[in-house]
């Protein structure tokens, strides 16, 4: 049976990239902590969710600022030393453990500015501490078939709910996306609505492109390594148009789990 | 003990799949669900699913001098324009998710009707308190806020106001939130 060890080290390492590059832009963002700043301390303390308050209050040292540099910056150390071990052999359980609660309070922290590919990163990384802590000896395997399972769900739902709406089919809504500033550039909505059915057809490859790649984990070697090789260039691409950065590393980041899930599956 | 241990990972990871797959069934999760997730270990995965985004938001103020005047809106712009380098480097977003979320949540209070509730809420209130602090036209007395929303790449001036926020006076030594 093909180890999981090496692939969970994987998952382990390129998430940690993607942690580390978004504490960065969180440091970068440093001005929005401050007292006059949108995510300033006193406005994140009136958030609705109660669960929520004695956890910001119990750390309100270190998520206030300017305490709070001192968190993104244990952040970018935690997640470089993880990617450092990550190629080196296995990740220590309390460094892995450090990572994934620091970028929890993150979350928490910042959770209004953070998107759904924040969020796929964070449970990826605490689906690995999960099988990392674990002391069985088939919780790594579990935990990369757990995280294929997610992947699979992830790019399923994200194409059913697509499906199901005919803006989304007819391209309607994939050039009003590249209408905006946020999401959009100004060559790409001109390539897109240069012709009449060409975002029609853009659209189409993206909602059948995610329903091919959510069987990728459950396929063949060759043909998961084809459909997460595509997955790669959507996410690439979509990371280069609409500036989402951070879906490069979240998902990129399961893709060893849906490999590690496909050889075992069939092995040889 | 080794098999245990197996059976109780299976077990953490099982529900956990269950409940992402509980989550994905409606755009808002069960109310038990949202009160369970305090640590958003249960994401939902709807990627600009059923309805995206298809608008810019932009946050605009203006002040009430002394004389009573009125001055012109200025235009805050919380982020510049994405750079090349944006699928490696791209902060600004950030930014941009925070206001998108606040612009949003902000007009559908504003859509109920709840003005005291609205004029309270914590979007509101950060957003005032990040006007508050900019620049003031010499002798400004009240300060108010809009967000507009424009909906064309090619023509980012086509602005609709979608709501403006009550005149509130400016106190050098105390911003909205209670010290």
């Amino acid at each position: 049976m093909t180890a999981a060890e090496p692939f969970l080290r994987a998952v382990i390492g390129i998430n940690a990239a993607g942690g580390f590059i978004s504490a960065l832009e969180l440091l970068r963002l440093y001005r929005a902590f401050q007292n006059e700043g949108l995510f300033f301390w006193k406005g994140a303390q009136l958030r609705r969710r109660r669960a929520v308050r004695p956890i910001l209050n119990l750390f309100r040292s270190v998520l206030a600022w300017p305490g709070i540099l001192a968190l993104l910056s244990s952040r970018i150390a935690t997640a470089l030393a993880c990617v450092v071990c990550a190629c080196f052999g296995p990740v220590p359980t309390l460094l892995l453990a450090a990572y994934v609660a620091i970028g929890c309070l993150l979350l928490l922290r910042t959770h209004h500015a953070a998107d759904g590919a924040e969020q796929f990163m964070h449970i990826t990384a605490a689906a690995c501490l999960v099988a990392v802590v674990s002391r069985g000896s088939l919780a790594g395997e579990i935990g990369l078939f757990f995280l294929s399972a997610q992947l699979s769900l992830a790019y399923a739902t994200s194409a059913i709910v697509k499906i199901a709406h005919s803006d989304w089919r007819n391209g309607r809504f994939l050039t009003e996306i590249f209408a905006t500033e946020t999401f959009g550039r100004r060559w790409a909505f001109e390539v897109l609505t240069a012709r009449p059915q060409r975002a029609k057809w853009a659209s189409r490859v993206v909602i059948y492109g995610e329903l091919l790649c959510c069987l990728a984990p459950w396929s063949p070697p060759h043909v998961a390594w084809a459909l997460l090789a595509a997955a790669a260039l959507f996410h690439i691409s979509v990371g280069a148009t609409m500036g989402l950065n951070m879906f490069v590393f979240a998902f990129a980041a399961a893709f060893p789990a849906a490999i590690y899930t496909s050889r075992v599956l069939y092995p040889g | 003990m080794l098999e245990l241990a197996n059976l109780a990972t299976a077990l953490i990871f099982g529900c956990w799949l269950v409940l992402s797959v509980i989550r994905q069934l409606k755009e808002k999760p069960p109310g038990w669900l949202y009160k369970l997730d305090f640590l958003y270990l249960v994401g939902s995965w709807r990627f600009f699913g059923p309805e995206p985004l298809t608008r810019d938001y932009h946050l605009f103020y203006r002040d009430v001098l002394d004389n009573g005047e009125m001055t012109r809106w200025i235009r805050v712009t919380p982020v510049s324009s994405k750079t090349p380098w944006a699928i490696i480097w791209n902060p600004e977003q950030r930014l941009r998710r925070w206001f998108i979320n606040a612009a949003e949540a902000m007009s559908a209070s504003k859509r109920s009707g709840n003005a005291p509730t609205f004029e309270r809420s914590p979007f509101y209130l950060a957003i005032l308190n990040h006007v508050e602090s900019l620049a003031r036209f010499g002798q400004s007395r009240a300060r108010q806020f809009a967000i507009a929303e424009s909906q064309d790449i090619r023509d980012p001036d086509d602005l609709r106001i979608m709501f403006c926020s009550a005149l509130h006076f400016l106190d050098p030594d105390r911003g909205p939130f209670p010290a």
